[in-house]
């Protein structure tokens, strides 16, 4: 018996210690860390206070992005003597981990590269600083409405966007040829995707459309976007209600049905970027991409591209727009010069020279090399209608992992439409409720 | 001193012959696998058949993980935490071991549950509550704190080891130290230890091998590439476009070729340490 | 030394290190995750609140808690008694072996040395349905003519991971069980032969009892790594598809990371710590009685 008994007079005075800590932490560490850093003791004279600014190291610590990080970097401390920038950076794979663990605990960067789909989070939470009011409201008109509204939370700009982001439609001009189909005639609709792509596993043995469920994302929310659906609806008053019974739901889910024999067999595992790299292999005949520009598929001489074929000839176009933005933390110590680096970032003269995606405002466009390519001009036309499945809330990562369980429920599982869908206003209805 | 050293029937041999060979396959495939990888290039790497041998060779992928990612500093990091680790859950293990074994007191077993019951939390679960404390006491970013935690979860299984190791040796040898003079700490740095050595090498060996190839916590309290461990060239092949298959083959290659070379050094030890020290405890 | 208190403190000395080292980064954090488990704490809403054991109830009520209770139990019992049965029978073959034992014991080991991501994602390459080499075996020698979906199938992927898990972790067994095979009883085994006795018996007799301290303190520690391994099971399906491959590990990572729920992700943090001790109890029992029956405690 006594063994146990001291093991939990050891457990308590851990817990008891553990809890101590943290009842005082968020508030009394982050005091504690600002004035270990600003502070030199002795000196007194020039007291420079160091800004953390964090990313990923695809941009922030690789060439030829790296360089120009450090000429933002020497114009922001040129203009803001006793100020210094520290670039801090982790691998892709890493990155939105710590950056989560970062205000999780209380340590978050200055300033950040924020993630939409996880911007309501932090803004919700109060982490992050009200942009606007150092900059006034008229600064954000330069950017596109449709995503600088993404970083808008409840009236408030809470972060600069950065870039923008959003999915065409590529398809295999030769594979095309093969199975007989025009080269030049890209499917418009949702009807003749499903025939188009089962022509080609039909004909050529090739896989007919490019699909990926191994990301838990709503899946070709690129191709539900080209119609009027929207996944939830949002009244007046804030609340918030279910809208997958719908005809455009329902007729994505069966566009998906039918579009299955034609997907690469690991489907249920593939990440988009496997998609892409089979489809630059010439092993796929349609997928709906981004850029591409991290692939080698501008050397290639098949690839088409066009608008995301629509629900149907009456529907408005659509696509997914994504794209990250520039935060701010409430918690930094030099609001004021904290913003200044941001902008020097989202202004046109280093924006797309920054980034290898699009920037998200016309100055930035058209200082970037590819406003003028003809290889991303499709592109630039899908931009303007990109949009998201449904509309920035609080619950949106939770829906968004609702909607994407559904999806393989019917798809990978073969569950009934009809099921599925009750299935999903049941599982968004129990999310809102919370 | 086998199953039948006798007789062995040539049927006997000719299975064990294939089933030697089969497992051998298995198991090395995969590492064979990886090397071929890493000396192929990108379109190679997808092609249908695959090829066993690469029909093209080249060092791409290679002089990537060299000039792309600071490959000479991460591996100078990885020598420095594995060997810190090292020295630390040498010197706390061995300390702890030592007591249990050679000292009569109360709670030994509570002590022993305890520190497995360490082990039995998902590493994850980890991250968030020591990045609070790392942030408050100003620990990011440094060498020692991130030898602090890989010291913490090696002690645990190290202390299992090293008691069991130490009871093998005869207290009776203790007691000749003492007559000649020795302090217990005397007896545990000129007797236990020396006696000890496979126990200690096959600890040693196990410690390298977890801290070189532990990837999330270091991901996670380093934030500079000064400071980040060979792994890292491995993630850094985990890129926003997928995965670099070529290059994550080479990093890997260069990542496990010291390992495998320590590890074909001491590996008789790792047996003869084990010896001591599992059977016994 | 001569003083009777510091006499009586000298074994608590020598324990100080280790205990320091290990409550300060060891025992601070799970202690923060056990109390934590008890707040309402998500990054939506960054403030604490204290909320009983209402994650506790929210996690074991979800829907998706009994099928991942359900895969991690499969997971960890399948994997452990595979790999303890691939693990241990290579150790008692090789160890029967005449020439080729030294070069089996060093290549049995090899799966130890290459890193878990490295190893998880090497494995998901070989196992594609279209590109993976295994795929193209198995058609080759004609065992299937269709793609095998190793990973895609939500009724295979938790026993291929089960099989990738036991390529990593039996040679872990293998080295204990070599370990323990050194100091066999070989007069024992000699006399036993000698009245007539074929190999079954002699191990079921003779080998086993012997090695019995061994697979004891060689499960208990698989038993923990298996069951909160992680890295191969993220590296590779993340867990789908349709979560036939999440365990608790998983979950608990989803939801702090991906549901930002800091909360509830250290709920399920203490229900698989508790889950791990009632797994072991067994293992603890004995092992203590064999520490005890040694006169180590």
């Amino acid at each position: 018996m006594k063994p146990v008994i001291k093991l939990a007079a050891i457990i308590g005075t851990v817990l008891s210690l553990a809890a101590c800590a943290g009842q005082s932490s968020p508030a009394a560490g982050s005091t504690t860390a600002a004035a270990a850093e600003s502070e030199t003791p002795g000196t007194g004279q020039t007291e420079e206070v160091t800004l953390t600014y964090y990313g990923f190291s695809e941009w922030v610590g690789t060439e030829p992005f790296q360089a120009v990080y450090e000429e933002a970097k020497a114009k922001f401390e040129a203009e803001n003597p006793g100020y210094k920038i520290e670039l801090q950076s982790d691998p892709w794979g890493d990155w939105e981990q710590k950056y989560k663990t970062m205000f999780a605990s209380g340590n978050p960067a200055d300033i950040f590269i924020v993630n939409n789909p996880d911007f309501p989070t932090f803004a919700n939470s109060g982490s992050l600083l009200d942009i606007g009011s150092y900059t006034g409201e008229g600064y954000f008109g330069q950017f596109f409405p449709g995503v600088q509204s993404m970083y808008n939370w409840q009236g408030i700009n809470m972060a600069i966007a950065f870039t923008t982001d959003c999915r065409i439609l590529w398809y295999n001009k030769d594979i095309f040829t093969e199975a007989g189909l025009d080269p030049n005639t890209p499917p418009k609709t949702w009807g003749e995707l499903v025939s188009f792509a089962n022509t080609i596993t039909e004909t050529t043995g090739k896989y007919g459309f490019g699909m990926d469920l191994g990301l838990k994302e709503f899946p070709m929310q690129g191709a539900f976007n080209a119609s009027s659906g929207s996944i939830i609806n949002v009244a007046p008053d804030g609340s918030i209600t279910p809208n997958v019974n719908t005809p455009e739901f329902r007729a994505y889910l069966q566009m998906l049905l039918d579009l299955k024999p034609t997907f690469e067999p690991d489907y249920a595992t593939l990440t988009h970027h496997d998609v892409a790299t089979q489809f630059v292999e010439g092993q796929m005949g349609m997928i709906i991409g981004n850029t591409l520009t991290e692939t080698d598929i501008y050397s290639k001489s098949f690839y088409g591209q066009a608008l995301v074929p629509k629900m149907d000839a009456s529907a408005p176009d659509g696509s997914y727009g994504g794209g990250f933005g520039i935060a701010v933390s409430a918690q930094t110590k030099a609001p004021e010069q904290a913003v200044k680096f941001a902008q020097i970032l989202c202004d046109a003269a280093f924006n797309a020279r920054l980034i290898s995606d699009i920037p998200a405002s016309e100055a930035g466009l058209a200082q970037c090399d590819k406003s003028s390519d003809p290889n991303f001009s499709v592109y630039l036309e899908q931009i303007k209608f990109a949009r998201q499945a449904q509309p920035k809330t609080l619950y949106y990562a939770d829906i968004d992992a609702a909607a994407y369980d559904t999806v393989v429920e019917a798809v990978v599982g073969g569950k009934d439409i009809d099921a599925a869908i009750a299935g999903l206003e049941a599982k968004i209805s129990e999310i809102v409720a919370q | 001193m086998g199953i039948a050293e006798k007789k062995r029937p040539p049927l006997f041999i000719a299975a064990t012959i294939i089933i030697t060979s089969v497992s051998a396959i298995i198991i090395l495939f995969p590492l064979y696998w990886v090397l071929i990888t890493s000396l192929k290039g990108e379109s190679e790497i997808f092609a249908l058949p695959p090829s066993f041998i690469p029909n093209v060779v080249t060092n791409i992928n290679y002089i990537f993980a060299f000039t792309e990612t600071k490959i000479p500093i991460y591996f100078l990091n990885s020598v420095s935490y594995a060997l810190g680790t090292l020295v630390v859950v040498l010197f706390c293990a061995s300390t702890s071991a030592y007591s249990m074994s050679r000292f009569k007191f109360k709670g030994k077993a509570a002590y022993l549950l305890t520190i497995l019951l360490t082990q039995l939390m998902p590493m994850t679960t980890l991250i968030v509550p020591l990045y609070v404390s790392f942030g408050t006491l100003g620990l990011m970013n440094n060498r020692f704190a991130l030898i602090a935690v890989y010291a913490a979860i090696q002690t645990p299984i190290a202390t299992w080891l090293l008691l069991g190791y130490f009871n093998s040796i005869p207290a009776e040898i203790d007691e000749a130290a003492r007559i000649d003079g020795c302090t217990n700490l005397g007896i545990l740095w000129r007797v236990v230890l020396p006696l000890s050595k496979p126990g200690l090498m096959a600890v040693s060996l196990s410690v390298i091998i977890s801290v070189w190839q532990e990837l999330m916590l270091a991901m996670t309290f380093t934030s500079i590439d000064e400071l980040r461990p060979l792994m890292a060239g491995v993630s850094a092949a985990i890129t926003r476009a997928g995965i670099k298959w070529g290059q994550m083959n080479a990093t890997a290659i260069i990542a496990c070729a010291p390992i495998i070379v320590i590890y074909i050094f001491l590996q008789r030890n790792l047996v003869e340490g084990l010896t001591g020290g599992a059977v016994k405890g | 030394m001569n003083k009777p208190a510091l006499r009586r403190a000298e074994p608590y000395l020598y324990m100080l290190p280790s205990c320091v080292l290990m409550l300060v980064m060891l025992g601070y954090p799970i202690g923060y995750n056990i109390v934590i488990s008890f707040f309402n704490w998500t990054l939506k809403n960054q403030e604490k609140v204290f909320s009983g054991f209402a994650n506790y109830i929210d996690v074991l009520t979800d829907d998706k808690f009994l099928p991942i209770l359900q895969n991690t139990l499969t997971w960890t019992i399948a994997g452990v008694l595979a790999q303890m049965l691939v693990g241990a029978g290579a150790a008692l073959f090789v160890d029967s072996m005449g020439r080729g034992k030294k070069f089996m014991r060093t290549i049995m080991l090899v799966p130890w040395l290459i890193p878990g991501v490295v190893t998880a994602l090497t494995w998901k390459w070989m196992l594609l349905a279209d590109f993976g080499i295994i795929n193209y075996f198995i058609q080759l020698i004609g065992l299937s003519e269709k793609n095998v979906l190793f990973m895609s199938e939500p009724k295979i992927a938790l026993w291929t991971l089960i099989f990738v898990n036991v390529w990593k972790a039996a040679p872990f067994w293998f080295l204990m069980i070599t370990a323990g095979l050194q100091n066999k009883p070989v007069d024992q085994i000699e006399s036993a032969k000698l009245d007539g006795a074929r190999y079954p018996s002699i191990l079921r007799h003779v080998i086993l009892p012997h090695l019995s301290p061994v697979i004891t303190s060689t499960g208990i520690l698989t038993t923990i790594w298996t069951l909160n391994y992680f890295d191969l099971i993220w590296a590779t399906t993340k867990g789908g598809p349709m979560d036939s491959t999440t365990t608790l590990p998983i979950y608990t990572y989803r939801m702090a990371f991906e549901f930002n729920n800091f909360g509830a992700s250290a709920a399920l943090a203490v229900i698989s710590l508790i889950l791990v001790s009632l797994v072991c109890i067994p293992y603890l029992k004995k092992m203590f009685g064999d520490l005890k029956s040694g006169g180590v405690l």
